[in-house]
């Protein structure tokens, strides 16, 4: 009897053992910078349901996806040799880390995995993730876009001759100038901020060759600085516009924006913006009788937010299978329809089809999605000194524009400068 | 008498005496080990890491190589050092002075007798210190607006032109030090606490030699506070060494394009010492670079500590005869 018991204890041991040996699936951590919300058309929202989906689905990999996360917790985390297995750092550290060897390099991962169909991105959006794109190093897979429009009054414009929106640099500085009056704004480079990338984009500046020399001393440089400087002076200054700037931009994309109050001819809109952008067009409409209108940049500029694998993972396959779930076709097609279905600018082409295809969705975000499907858009090169070059740029363009130092002066510091954060970035 | 030559009772009491002691200093150090390896996990050793970093070309992610005195030697060379130390100097030499000045003037306000109300009034005053950095930066961006801030509609009212506080670089640093001393409650409190303690009878018998309210203070008040002063003053000034999140938060919305994150304003007329470490730590991800300017930072806070210390001691007096 007591040989028995023992027996049938022993049994039940063994049984309840049994599915501790079973094999755990591996959890495959991700941190993102968007924010929690309950909206489940947020973004953050439809990344969650996309995690959940994949552990509904499988049994051998679980992803743990976690909202809200910040840039800076992301990097010491990874620099103390911990951190979760896929991160979403900002879109200009995604190389420097790489190069540093924070992140894992992707470029076989991406030749080797059919299924992520690398072709069905358009190609500039990897020059966000490696110094040449595709052809060399990749340290990230591009998520969401952000790229920049003209948006304008047009009756203002039509008031002030012209009929169509102009398609150059030079036409957009005259038609400007043609709209401005004491009531009226022209057309603000400082607002909603001076962008370091938009101006030099829309101007056809090349920031290095091939072999990665810093190129910013060129015609198209100087044409970008100069388009900023003659806006200002017809503002009446730096400190006339920035006025403007501080005053107005908290009233951008609602029903009170200087667009529909007749405030502004024209002003840059990115793209993050064009769905609201709709919404208080819409609402404008019916109380100010205004029409807006979205134009393209002579050429446009495009940033991505992007998604890295952290060096520190222990399981870098499964984190390769996971992010290229997250950032796969189906997953896009969804990402694309964004907050309130009011659509999000995206990186694959087939998800920028769904958008133009939509029923839900504005004709101005459709616009902008067959703007960047037909891709004459342009990145800044990402590389390790980005944000030394990206300082230069900032400092200097804003003592030129303020009257300190003349065209050439600028020109010159900014290259300098480039230059030595490329040297520093090299020992 | 040495202790050879002392009584059998006595040698026994004092070797009972030592081994008490050192029992008292083994249970001290007990109950206070939680404090000493905290104080030397999280504060000795970060220094001392903070140190050798400094001679590295540690950038957080790839080998951490010896390189000697590079580091220094780049900091004297960078461009925007000159920049962030002028800055800072300005906010030391400037706003510290300002800041004082002001909560000394509303300590000794507080301090009046039979004024109903008091209490009410010492809270008002002191309740703006209450208010976070941050979220006292993103309350003064509205109040220093250009256009709309409630300052500049005061200033424009009575006929003075308003300037750009947020925008032209020759205003941000006054900008953060009315915002500063708008937060001055702490040293007010201080300043109140010793007004406070300073003897009636020194205000009686000046009265009697016919001392005026102003002989008062500069002959009696003055002196008697000095060590408050003294400390509050040396606070403030390391406390502006280390300025950051005020001109972080002010820069980050002022400042324009893809660095908006850690800029330095208009001109850089924000960039701060701190806020150029920072920007050299977690943007550039120089940290050798960044340990090295800490390092310094550290360095010129105890010499410019030692030195008020120093020619302020034979100006002061902490006891009365």
């Amino acid at each position: 009897m007591k040989k028995l018991l023992a027996l049938v204890l022993c049994l039940i041991m063994v049984a309840t053992m049994v599915p501790a040996l079973a094999e755990e699936p591996i959890t495959i951590t991700v941190w993102s910078r968007e924010a929690e919300s309950q909206d489940p058309t947020a973004v953050g929202s439809r990344f969650v349901a996309l995690a959940e989906k994949w552990n509904a689905e499988h049994e051998d990999i679980k992803i743990d996806f976690v909202l809200a996360q910040s840039h800076d917790g992301m990097i010491t985390a990874m620099a103390n040799e911990g951190g979760p297995d896929i991160v979403d750092l900002l879109w200009q550290y995604a190389v420097p880390v790489g190069q540093k060897g924070g992140v894992l390099e992707l470029s076989e991962y991406i030749k080797n995995d059919a299924e992520f169909n690398v072709a069905d991105f358009f190609p500039n959006a990897w020059l966000t993730c490696g110094v040449v794109g595709l052809e060399g190093e990749i340290y990230a897979v591009p998520r969401s876009c952000n790229s920049a429009y003209m948006l304008y009054n047009p009756a203002i414009l039509k008031a002030a001759g012209y009929e169509e929106f102009p398609t150059t640099m030079e036409g957009i500085l005259e038609a400007a100038k043609a709209c401005h009056t004491d009531e009226v704004m022209g057309l603000n480079p400082i607002s909603p901020w001076r962008d370091d990338v938009l101006f030099y984009a829309a101007a056809g500046v090349q920031w290095s060759d091939a072999e990665g020399n810093v190129t910013f001393d060129s015609p198209e440089s100087r044409v970008a600085l100069k388009f900023q400087k003659d806006l200002i002076d017809m503002i009446g200054g730096f400190e006339a516009a920035s006025e403007w700037s501080t005053t107005y931009s908290n009233q951008f994309v609602t029903i009170n924006d200087p667009i529909f109050t007749g405030g502004a001819a024209m002003r840059f809109l990115f793209s993050w913006s064009l769905a609201d952008m709709f919404k208080a067009g819409d609402e404008a409409g019916k109380v100010y009788g205004v029409d807006y209108a979205l134009a393209d940049l002579p050429q446009g500029m495009l940033t991505c937010a992007t998604m890295q694998i952290n060096a520190n993972t222990k399981h870098p396959d499964e984190a390769w299978k996971v992010l290229a779930y997250l950032n796969g076709e189906a997953a896009m097609a969804d990402l694309c329809m964004g907050l309130e279905n009011r659509g999000q600018l995206v990186p694959r082409k087939s998800a920028l089809k769904v958008i133009q295809e939509s029923e839900v969705i504005s004709e101005t975000v459709k616009y902008a999605a067959g703007a960047l499907a037909e891709g004459n858009v342009v990145n800044f090169t990402n590389s390790a000194y980005i944000d030394g070059y990206l300082s230069a740029v900032g400092t200097y363009a804003d003592e030129y524009l303020r009257g300190y130092i003349d065209l050439e002066e600028a020109i010159e510091l900014i290259q300098e400068d480039a230059e030595k954060a490329k040297e520093d970035s090299e020992k | 008498m040495t202790s050879s030559s002392l009584p059998l009772d006595a040698k026994k009491m004092r070797k009972k005496s030592s081994a008490q002691e050192r029992r008292f200093t083994r249970q001290g150090l007990i109950f206070a080990s939680p404090w000493i390896i905290g104080f030397i996990g999280f504060t000795i050793f970060p220094i001392i890491m903070a140190f050798y970093y400094s001679f590295t070309d540690y950038d957080m992610f790839g080998d951490t190589n010896w390189i000697g005195w590079e580091n220094y030697i780049d900091i004297f060379d960078d461009r925007y050092t000159g920049r962030a130390v002028n800055n800072t100097i300005y906010i030391a030499l400037v706003g510290v002075p300002i800041g004082q000045i002001v909560a000394l003037f509303l300590a000794t306000l507080l301090n009046k007798k039979g004024v109903k109300g008091m209490p009410i009034f010492r809270t008002i005053f002191y309740l703006p210190t209450l208010v976070p950095a941050a979220a006292c930066a993103l309350l003064f961006l509205w109040v220093l607006n250009g256009k709309n801030g409630i300052l500049n509609i005061a200033l424009s009212s009575i006929g003075l032109k308003a300037p750009g506080w947020l925008t032209d670089p020759k205003w941000t640093k006054p900008a953060l030090i009315i915002m500063d001393t708008w937060r001055c409650g702490g040293a007010m409190i201080i300043y109140l606490a010793a007004l406070r303690s300073v003897p009636e009878t020194f205000y009686e018998a000046a009265a009697l030699d016919g001392a005026n309210n102003t002989q008062k203070f500069w002959h009696i008040t003055i002196p008697y506070i000095a060590p408050t002063i003294q400390f509050n003053g040396l606070m403030a000034m390391i406390g502006s060494f280390q300025y950051f999140v005020q001109a972080q938060i002010f820069s980050s919305i002022t400042d324009y394009g893809s660095n908006a994150a850690a800029g330095g304003g208009p001109r850089n007329s924000m960039l701060f010492y701190c806020l150029h470490l920072y920007r050299k730590a977690f943007k550039q991800m120089e940290m050798g670079y960044a340990c090295a300017m800490a390092v310094l930072l550290a360095i010129v806070v105890m010499i410019v500590s030692y030195l008020i210390m120093y020619f302020s001691e034979k100006k002061i007096t902490y006891s009365v005869e």
